[in-house]
């Protein structure tokens, strides 16, 4: 299943983007606090490159976390001393991934039985 | 809660955005030195790396936008940004803002002005528990047109048994009282009501209690005071209940204090004291009022059973009178009905129809006031064709670019309607002075909170008034074309919307001005009546002679050693007493037979009766026309006689020498021994009323006043009185001191306060009309100056110019003066009862209106055709 695509058709797929988005973002922070750029390139080592996350959807998927109070932002330095907003996970925040995670991995269970159903078994 | 959260976010965005817009734009900065970064590190040239990462994070400013949208409600951010954005237009017209909102607070502020006293006097409940249900009950006239008339204490007590649909019943009139024993003696309004009041109103005392029934028979004197006389005679004494006073030489036990705001009647602030009907019960030679069936002195108010409606009250009483008109011809055989009508109606009286249609001219006003900004508006929209074709070209809209100039107008509107509730704040204080005390409760209003809401619904109604017609010139017009053509089409179009602007003005504003100029003439006219007493040079005033019963003798004697006093004081020319004096609306009606024309008692002759001391008429300079006038001779043993004026003359002895006819007005047959000119009670009454004048020595039962014809200011004498009277009897309070010319002003003051009013209002109709047509005109020389070198050059001279444009501005005066005459039909219709001895219908009046109206419209076409006129060609033609 292709989650991320780029160009027009990934605007089609927007809301199961979106919440994938999210918990992808949730996930990535819950390991430790990360900027905008850090968040971004952790997803893509995780999922070793083969994800490439539009830009233009990310920072409005940021600000949507931080307006839910699932994560808070507070400027800080990088190790390259450059000034940078952090974001971490707050307490509803952890529960979120949770049950988000819970959902997620109940969906593709389904989701995969179906796909991978032979004539015989319906 | 999630949601709760989200949304005090996004409110909370609406004050932080410069600071989250700041924040955004550093994390959107970082992430791209972040990005430029990685892309250096991985061998990129530094601009490929920073178009790179500029591309990966897509548009800065999507981004910023789907940010704002979420922290933000897009509705109240797009406001406030119209808010700023339309301060800042209006910052850069100021002359265009400073007259719309100059011209809006002209109108709303007079606006504001009549309506806080509508709101005063009319809106505003009575100061009672549950004032709905309060009804004024009086006897109705059965005979000829129906009439409400006072109560007899019988009648009174009758239906306070019978009736079943009131919870309370209480009689009251007005009386006056001299306290004396502590200081000098002072004279006090009263009031005296039957048991039952503070109930009735759902009023609690501030001290003690009300009246009990049983307090209403003769002997008892009990007596309530007003918070105020507590405070300021008693030194608000906490231990008064129970105490005496002495009112009138008796004494009477303070049983309460009224609550400090306290009023009964609504009408009367003065009231310092009220006490019960015990106070008529005493008998006053054998008979005592209880009894007197004929004797109709008293009013009632009354308050519903629940649930009772007044149409059900009307119909029980009204059985009630019958039966007892049945039972009583010769006192209620005219009196077959009772007069029941809300507490509120009796106490506005007739004030109610002029006010409101002060309002509605005072609306009119606002409505021409709306017409000139609807007319600036439409020209500064043409002047911003080209800013608005750019903002669609952008992206607005039609709606949002309206929504935009409908905030901007609002806005504006609500300016002028602040400063306009400043000049009502100031009006309302000026309408006061003027409007005296001949309107009831106008002392009680104020700018309040109901007159606020007012302005502000003003603000919003006048808003959409004056922005339609150029919504509709945006709606209607292709809003990028202009700036595709680079000039306007639409000014044709536009110059008609506000031609038809102006002559809607012309039109309301000759409405106005026609009832301004009839108010008027009819004033003026009430002021030149013939009113048949002096107008200058006299003073009046009342002493407080306590009304014991056994002194009528004393009485007599008294008033005659005063008045012959007072002849000899330096100043004063003659002296007389009267009662009731003329020109204070003040009336004593009689029935009476004439000897010889026998009639049913209840279709006896009636007429208002006065009483007099000699020489009265000689004082007030009423002319005696035939016969003589009263002497010292004609007292208490000498036989009776009456002086009757003209008017009574004419209408009961027309055609005939009435001197030597005989009448019996009272218990006496009295002989006519002169007749006088016609002096008015009231100036508003359009004919003299007839008056029959009984010698006061011989029926000494009224009290009456002291009239001085002065040789000098009236007012000087005051002082000089008040000596010459102590020194004969210091016990006795001088009160209600007043020139003629005070009692003419009270008079006429309702009149004059319409008159002035409407016409300030058709005043400031005129002058925005004149505004609104001068604009018009000088603009349309302004497009047309081209026109006007073509013209020109082709042979056309300078008054064929002008009077072009003249034609083109009469032609609109005569437009509006046409639908004007219309309107002006209409308004005379609900002018008719505010005017005094004047036909509205007389085309006279509305020939002047048109003829102000007319001049007017001249004058403001003719500066902009003079312009024209002088324009000049060769630079005309090389205009653009």
């Amino acid at each position: 299943m292709l989650l991320f695509h780029l160009g027009d058709r990934m605007a089609k797929r927007v809301d199961l983007l979106q919440g994938t988005l999210d918990l992808l973002i949730l996930k990535a922070i819950s390991l430790g606090p990360l900027h905008g750029y850090g968040i971004l390139l952790r997803i893509q080592q995780i999922s070793g490159d083969r994800l490439e996350i539009q830009q233009g959807s990310f920072y409005p998927a940021i600000y949507r976390l931080e307006h839910q109070g699932w994560i808070e932002g507070e400027w800080g330095e990088s190790e390259n001393n450059r000034k940078a907003k952090f974001y971490r996970l707050t307490a509803t925040g952890r529960r979120q991934l949770k049950t988000e995670t819970d959902r997620w991995a109940k969906m593709t269970d389904v989701v995969g039985d179906i796909l991978t159903a032979t004539p015989e078994e319906i | 809660m999630k949601r709760l959260r989200a949304w005090m976010f996004r409110l909370g965005g609406l004050i932080r955005t410069e600071r989250q817009e700041q924040e955004l734009a550093d994390e959107m900065e970082s992430h791209l030195q972040f990005h430029i970064e990685d892309n250096l590190r991985r061998g990129m040239t530094p601009e490929q790396a920073r178009r790179d990462a500029t591309l990966k994070l897509g548009g800065l400013e999507q981004t910023k936008q789907a940010y704002r949208e979420r922290s933000t409600i897009p509705f109240i951010e797009n406001l406030l940004r119209d808010v700023r954005y339309a301060l800042r237009q209006l910052r850069k017209s100021p002359g265009f803002a400073i007259t719309a909102i100059l011209t809006l607070a002209l109108g709303i502020g007079a606006n504001s002005a009549v309506f806080s006293v509508v709101n005063g006097v009319v809106l505003r409940p009575l100061p009672y528990a549950h004032p709905g249900e309060l009804v004024s009950v009086q006897s109705r006239v059965t005979t000829g047109t129906p009439s409400p008339e006072l109560l007899s204490y019988p009648n009174f007590f009758d239906w306070r048994k019978q009736n079943k649909v009131f919870n309370w019943i209480v009689a009251y009139h007005d009386d006056e009282f001299t306290l004396s024993g502590s200081g000098a003696p002072e004279h006090l309004d009263g009031e005296v009501v039957s048991s039952g009041l503070f109930p009735l109103l759902g009023v609690k005392p501030a001290l003690g209690r009300g009246f009990l029934l049983s307090e209403e028979s003769a002997g008892t004197h009990v007596v309530v005071l007003s918070y105020r006389l507590w405070q300021r005679k008693f030194g608000a004494d906490p231990k008064i209940l129970g105490r005496t006073i002495k009112l009138d030489k008796l004494s009477y036990v303070v049983v309460g204090i009224a609550p400090r705001t306290f009023r009964f009647p609504v009408q009367n602030p003065d009231v310092a004291l009220w006490t019960t009907i015990a106070h008529d019960a005493e008998p006053v030679q054998g008979e005592t009022l209880f009894t007197e069936r004929g004797a109709r002195s008293l009013d009632a108010i009354a308050r519903l059973k629940n649930g009772v409606r007044i149409e059900a009250a009307r119909a029980q009483m009204d059985s009630l009178a019958a039966a007892l008109a049945k039972q009583y011809p010769e006192d209620n055989g005219r009196l077959a009905g009772a007069y029941i009508q809300p507490e509120l109606d009796k106490v506005l009286g007739d004030t109610r129809r002029p006010l409101f249609t002060l309002l509605g001219a005072v609306g009119l006003v606002l409505l021409i006031a709306c017409a000139n900004i609807a007319s600036l508006l439409l020209l500064r929209t043409s002047e911003r064709e080209r800013e608005i074709a750019m903002r669609a070209a952008l992206g607005a809209g039609r709606w949002r670019v309206i929504r935009q100039l409908l905030t901007e107008n609002l806005l504006l509107a609500l300016f002028g309607s602040a400063a306009g509730l400043f000049l009502g704040f100031i009006c309302n204080h000026v309408l006061l002075n003027v409007a005296k005390a001949s309107i009831p409760r106008i002392a009680q209003t104020s700018v309040d909170s109901n007159v606020f809401i007012f302005c502000t619904l003003l603000a919003i109604l006048t808003t959409f008034l004056f922005s339609l017609p150029a919504v509709m010139q945006i709606a209607k017009t292709d809003l990028t074309g202009s700036l595709k053509s680079g000039t306007s089409k639409n000014t044709q179009k536009q110059e008609r919307l506000r031609s038809i602007l102006v002559v809607s003005q012309i039109t309301l504003g000759l409405v106005l001005l026609s009832g301004a100029v009839l108010l008027t003439s009819s004033f003026l006219r009430l002021e030149r009546n013939d009113i048949g007493v002096r107008t200058d040079h006299l003073l009046t005033f009342s002493i407080g002679i306590p009304d014991a019963p056994d002194s009528i003798e004393n009485q007599v004697g008294l008033y005659h050693q005063i008045l012959q006093r007072l002849e000899h004081l330096p100043g004063v020319i003659s002296a007389a007493g009267a009662g009731p004096l003329p020109l204070t609306g003040d009336q004593i009606v009689f029935a009476f037979d004439i000897q010889g024309q026998p009639t049913s008692t209840s279709n006896r002759p009636r007429s208002d009766m006065a009483f007099v001391t000699p020489g009265y008429f000689k004082v007030v300079g009423t002319p005696l026309l035939k016969g003589r006038d009263f002497t010292k001779l004609d007292d208490l043993h000498a036989p009776h006689v009456v002086i009757v004026n003209k008017a009574f003359a004419d209408r009961f002895f027309p055609g005939e020498d009435p001197i030597g006819k005989r009448i019996k007005a009272g218990p006496k047959m009295r002989e006519i021994v002169g007749v006088v000119g016609n002096a008015r009670q009231s100036v508003l009454s359009q004919d003299a009323e007839p008056i029959g004048y009984l010698p006061y020595y011989q029926v000494p039962i009224v009290p009456i006043s002291v009239v001085l014809h002065t040789s000098f200011a009236p007012r000087a004498l005051e002082s000089t009185v008040r000596d010459a009277i102590a020194s004969l009897y210091p016990q006795l309070p001088i009160y209600d001191v007043r020139t003629i010319e005070n009692l003419l002003s009270v008079q006429i003051a309702q009149p004059r306060l319409q008159m002035l009013l409407l016409g300030t209002f058709a005043g400031v109709a005129l002058l925005l009309t004149l505004v609104g047509l001068y604009g018009i005109m000088a603009y349309s020389v302004a497009r047309r100056t081209r026109e006007i070198g073509v013209r020109m050059a082709l042979g056309a001279d300078r008054s064929m110019v002008r009077f072009m444009f003249l034609k083109q501005a009469m032609k609109l005066v005569a437009f509006g003066v046409t639908f004007g005459s219309v309107g002006t039909i209409a308004a005379t219709v609900v002018l008719r009862n505010m005017l005094y001895g004047l036909t509205p219908y007389d085309p006279l009046y509305f020939l002047i209106a048109c003829c102000v109206m007319g001049v007017t419209g001249f004058i403001a076409a003719y500066i902009p055709s003079r312009r024209a006129a002088f324009i000049d060609p060769v630079g005309a033609l090389r205009t653009e």
